[in-house]
């Protein structure tokens, strides 16, 4: 249930893809992206799909841990495709009652829902092979220009990563807390809407009280190693600096937003 | 006599089907009995808290089953709530899970889930709040204002409330002062002795579980390694160390007593104990 949340779940490896250096890493994922949003034709899509399956092998995690990801937006992606299905303009193929399928339809319904299977995918290999902490440095080190025009860049960077830290953290803390009271016979999951909603206050303010002391206790121990912020002078304990793999991806990106852009010109049984 | 629970070959798995899959317990064969007092003992990370979990019915065995009086806690039909009604559970650092507005109104919380009258919960209040020795006056406090050690307590009172046949605290003396903490096993050992419950500590003080416990439950590598009386299992001082454990800083004075050739048993854990060994030693020197 609670264990089931992936949001920035990360899986220790050391793949090709594990140790591209991380603002490499967030660069290809957006212009991934990009990639997928380039792609029109139905020789594009199998390209795309050729290379998005390639990139899963390469890290080494099990394309079951990609299709974990697509469970919470099944909903989303029926929706959108029955949406294409039924409202896309062409030669009718069916008509029944007030709906007519068309080709045209079809296709865009399955065009969709390949596009959306291929953007989680790609988005969770960033945060499958990346730890938070890594992401967060890539990031903080891929914006720092904006620092010259006055934005708290390190501050961002510092509350993203305290965030991302204490995510796991109080997902126990709340499986904890759920336990605790349910060895006193609470009861979360039966009951209608106002007796489920009062049924939260003994989680909600125990977690909130150890929120608000953990936050606590973690400024006072930075305070205590002289923390002050993006103050100058201060240095990184990790360097990061591009290894011949890193510009090699870059290149491969490249190659593919040119190969995408050619392929939308070749047809494929007529599609 | 049927043991009060009982468990069959029961293990679990974490995060089945993940990089991060781990057996918590394997094949766990046990039997509890009324009015036993146990301690648990084990490494962090042996499976003691996931065994424990499993006695009151938060965690489903992933194989194997569970024995409550004699009906099993994962068949169709049984009570889960019932079963956790029967069997407390105090967790690690309970006074975390405190919510309520006055201790009163949180100590009322699991009575008022199992339904009981007004009248009895009142009376569920006072008396737990008497057995882990707070006054009545703290009853319209807030649980967020009190000392660290009655929040403790109030939490403990919380489970107490609820009279279960079997009472299990995961290191209930875990951050307390040694005054705090002689206070709360003396408490459970008068709770234990005027209920008649069984009681079940999990511990990392080996003076605790030798002080008021009388059987031990050794838990090594997801395993039931010993589960004997007290004497029986400190007897093994050697093979505890072996596990990374330890023995009562007592015993272990004894077993380098022996060592060294000096004609006194290695089982002793408590002072008395000690005192009279002593005396039986020099005496026979004398002689």
């Amino acid at each position: 249930m609670i264990k089931d949340i992936t949001i920035g779940q990360y899986f220790p490896g050391d793949s090709f893809i594990h140790n591209l250096d991380p603002r490499v890493k967030i660069v290809l994922a957006v212009l991934y992206i990009a990639f997928l949003f380039i792609i029109q034709s139905a020789a594009a899509y199998l390209f795309a799909i050729a290379v998005t399956l390639f990139l899963v092998c390469l890290t080494r995690i099990p394309l079951k841990m990609y299709l974990r990801g697509l469970k919470p937006l099944l909903f989303i992606l029926v929706f959108t495709a029955l949406l294409n299905v039924f409202y896309s303009s062409g030669e009718p193929l069916v008509t029944f009652w007030i709906f007519t399928i068309t080709a045209q339809g079809i296709k865009n319904a399955i065009f969709m829902i390949l596009r959306i299977f291929m953007l989680v995918v790609s988005t969770s290999m960033l945060t499958y092979t990346t730890s938070p902490i890594v992401l967060t440095g890539g990031l903080e080190r891929l914006l720092s220009p904006l620092a010259k025009i006055r934005l708290p860049v390190h501050e961002f960077s510092m509350m993203m990563t305290i965030a991302l830290r204490f995510i796991p953290t109080l997902l126990e803390e709340t499986d904890k807390i759920m336990n605790a009271q349910k060895a006193r016979g609470a009861d979360f999951e039966t009951g209608g809407l106002i007796k489920r909603a009062k049924a939260l206050a003994p989680i909600l303010i125990p977690l909130f009280i150890s929120a608000f002391r953990r936050a606590d206790d973690l400024a006072t121990a930075m305070e205590c190693r002289c923390y002050t912020g993006s103050a100058e002078g201060r240095t990184h304990f990790v360097e990061y600096s591009m290894s011949p793999s890193d510009y090699v991806s870059l290149v491969f990106m490249a190659v593919l937003i040119a190969a995408a852009i050619l392929l939308n010109f070749v047809t494929v049984m007529g599609i | 006599m049927n043991p009060i629970l009982k468990a069959e070959n029961l293990s679990y798995v974490y995060g089945a089907g993940t990089p991060f899959e781990k057996t918590a317990i394997d094949n766990i064969n046990l039997e509890i009995y009324e009015n036993e007092f146990i301690g648990v003992i084990g490494r962090t990370g042996s499976g003691k808290s996931t065994l424990i979990q499993h006695f009151n019915g938060i965690l489903r065995p992933t194989s194997g089953s569970l024995y409550y009086d004699g009906s099993n806690c994962w068949a169709k039909g049984f009570s889960r709530n019932m079963l956790r009604f029967n069997v407390g559970l105090v967790f690690q650092y309970p006074e975390y899970q405190l919510f309520e507005e006055t201790v009163e109104k949180d100590i009322a919380f699991g009575p008022a889930n199992m339904g009981l009258s007004v009248e009895e919960i009142e009376k569920r209040i006072s008396d737990s709040l008497h057995f882990v020795g707070l006054d009545d006056d703290i009853r319209k406090s807030s649980p967020f204002e009190i000392s660290g050690g009655q929040k403790r307590r109030v939490a403990i009172a919380g489970i107490m409330a609820m009279n279960p046949k079997v009472l299990i605290l995961d290191e209930p003396t875990a951050g307390l002062d040694p005054k705090g903490r002689d206070d709360i096993l003396q408490k459970l050992s008068e709770y234990r002795r005027e209920k008649g419950s069984t009681v079940i500590i999990v511990s990392h003080n080996m003076e605790d579980v030798s002080r008021v416990c009388d059987k031990v439950l050794v838990m090594h590598d997801a395993h039931v390694e010993m589960f004997a009386p007290v004497k029986e299992v400190f007897e093994h001082a050697e093979k505890l160390c072996s596990m990374g454990l330890n023995v009562p800083q007592i015993t272990r004075v004894f077993v380098s007593l022996k060592n060294r050739g000096f004609n006194v048993p290695s089982s002793v854990y408590t002072p008395e104990q000690a005192c009279s060994a002593i005396i039986d030693a020099i005496g026979g020197d004398t002689e």
